[in-house]
């Protein structure tokens, strides 16, 4: 069991870093509620009707699909890391059980969404044109 | 230590990677296809239906055996990655045949409480032929950012590591316990393999690991398993292993143990099949029950 003697990187105090999680938390159980909303809605705008989808409104349609998704890819790993640090903060961190809880609770809301949202956007995505 | 490549650079090392990986297994064919539920003997027996459970606490190494048996491990790829923590049920087909399923269960405790306890009325109620308890002398992963966000830490990193891996040692003997009483009671044949990971960890104490896990208090809550359900009706086989060559290190970057100097991927061969020799007993074992 040995160890190399390099230069450990700077990091929080474990108090700074759980006062410092919540509000991102909320921010982006926040974001994610409001990009799930915004996926059933475009889903709603275009397909939630009668008529086919002229070719026009299809093109529109897969445009703003596909910039949604762009937005949460890209946010997704970051959300990814950040969960998981707080889930081990929920585990085994050095926090009060107060902390503890708020963070359990905020986490288990956030991983909801999370979990949830790739299914959503497999069956909300446009398909193919035939 | 230089950064990963990105994927796009490595598509074509994937493929080969996977390919070696599968071949550990698929090179010991029956193993393989009884893994699969594919070999006469348990479709005679009509165990093919009956999937295999993998448990163990958070950061032991559960996925990635989980991913070694699917023949989906990228040793190439996989080995300097991050830690990713299961966040609910995963679950594996192995190789092509979606009928034979293995389901890894999340460690964390507070995710255990949420989905636990169906898996454990499942144990006792036969529906896994086998449970496979993966630990690792105590050397998990952690989610936590840094060592010093840990609630045992106190003073050095030194003192941490000694208290951490007792701890962890600690839950790995509680998730055992935890398991006992179901598997107790299990009404069909069942077989339990305790994996003992990271072997590249902690290999110059392999003594006491070896020992630690075949005496004391985890071959005490295994023997009264076998008390209860008899030779006929329980299995139990260890196998000690690394299924990858990495270091333990915090999200942060901060190294608390590394790979030990001349554990190779000579050393890692010969646990893979230190592994499959425990197959072909519990396959056996299968066979005769």
């Amino acid at each position: 069991m040995s160890e190399t003697a390099v230069a450990e990187p700077p990091v929080e105090t474990p108090e700074v870093f759980a006062v410092g999680s919540i509000p991102l938390l909320k921010e982006y159980f926040e974001k994610v509620s409001s990009f799930q909303e915004r996926v059933r809605g475009l889903w709603a705008k275009y397909n939630n009707r009668d008529e086919k989808l002229s070719s026009v409104e299809s093109m529109i349609y897969r445009a703003e699909f596909g910039a949604l998704e762009q937005y949460f890819m890209r946010l997704l790993p970051a959300m990814q890391r950040f969960t998981q640090q707080i889930s081990g903060m929920v585990d085994q961190g050095k926090v009060t059980p107060l902390v503890r809880s708020e963070l359990q609770l905020r986490l288990a809301e956030l991983e909801a969404v999370l979990t949830q949202l790739p299914n959503l956007m497999q069956v909300y995505r446009p398909r193919p044109i035939s | 230590m230089p950064d990963d490549p990105p994927d796009r650079l490595i598509p074509d090392l994937e493929k080969p990677a996977r390919e070696v990986a599968r071949g550990v297994f698929k090179g010991a064919i029956d193993v393989w296809n009884w893994l699969r539920g594919n070999s006469q003997v348990g479709q005679k027996a009509g165990l093919t239906s009956r999937g295999i459970l993998v448990l163990g606490p958070g950061g032991a190494g559960k996925t990635t055996f989980a991913r070694l048996i699917a023949g989906d491990l990228d040793w190439l790829h996989d080995a300097p990655g991050q830690y990713e923590e299961s966040v609910g049920l995963e679950h594996f087909t192995l190789d092509d045949d979606p009928g034979v399923e293995v389901v890894v269960a999340p460690g964390q405790d507070y995710r255990r409480q949420a989905t636990w306890p169906g898996l454990l009325r499942q144990v006792a109620t036969g529906v896994y032929r086998g449970v496979v308890l993966v630990n690792a002398f105590g050397h998990h992963t952690f989610s936590a950012a840094s060592y010093k966000h840990h609630q045992l830490f106190k003073t050095t990193k030194e003192a941490f590591l000694t208290v951490y891996f007792a701890d962890r040692r600690a839950e790995e003997v509680r998730v055992l316990r935890q398991l006992v009483p179901h598997l107790s009671v299990c009404p069909k044949p069942v077989w339990l393999l305790s994996i003992v990971s990271k072997q590249d960890l902690w290999w110059s104490h392999h003594g006491e690991a070896e020992a630690h896990y075949q005496q004391g208090e985890y071959a005490n809550a295994t023997g009264e398993i076998a008390r209860a359900l008899g030779d006929r009706g329980f299995r139990h086989e260890l196998a000690f292993l690394a299924m990858t060559l990495r270091n333990l290190e915090t999200d942060a970057g901060e190294r608390l143990v590394q790979t030990e100097a001349g554990y190779d991927m000579r050393r890692v061969k010969t646990g893979i099949h230190q592994l499959i020799r425990v197959l072909a007993e519990l396959k056996a074992w299968e066979a005769r029950s």
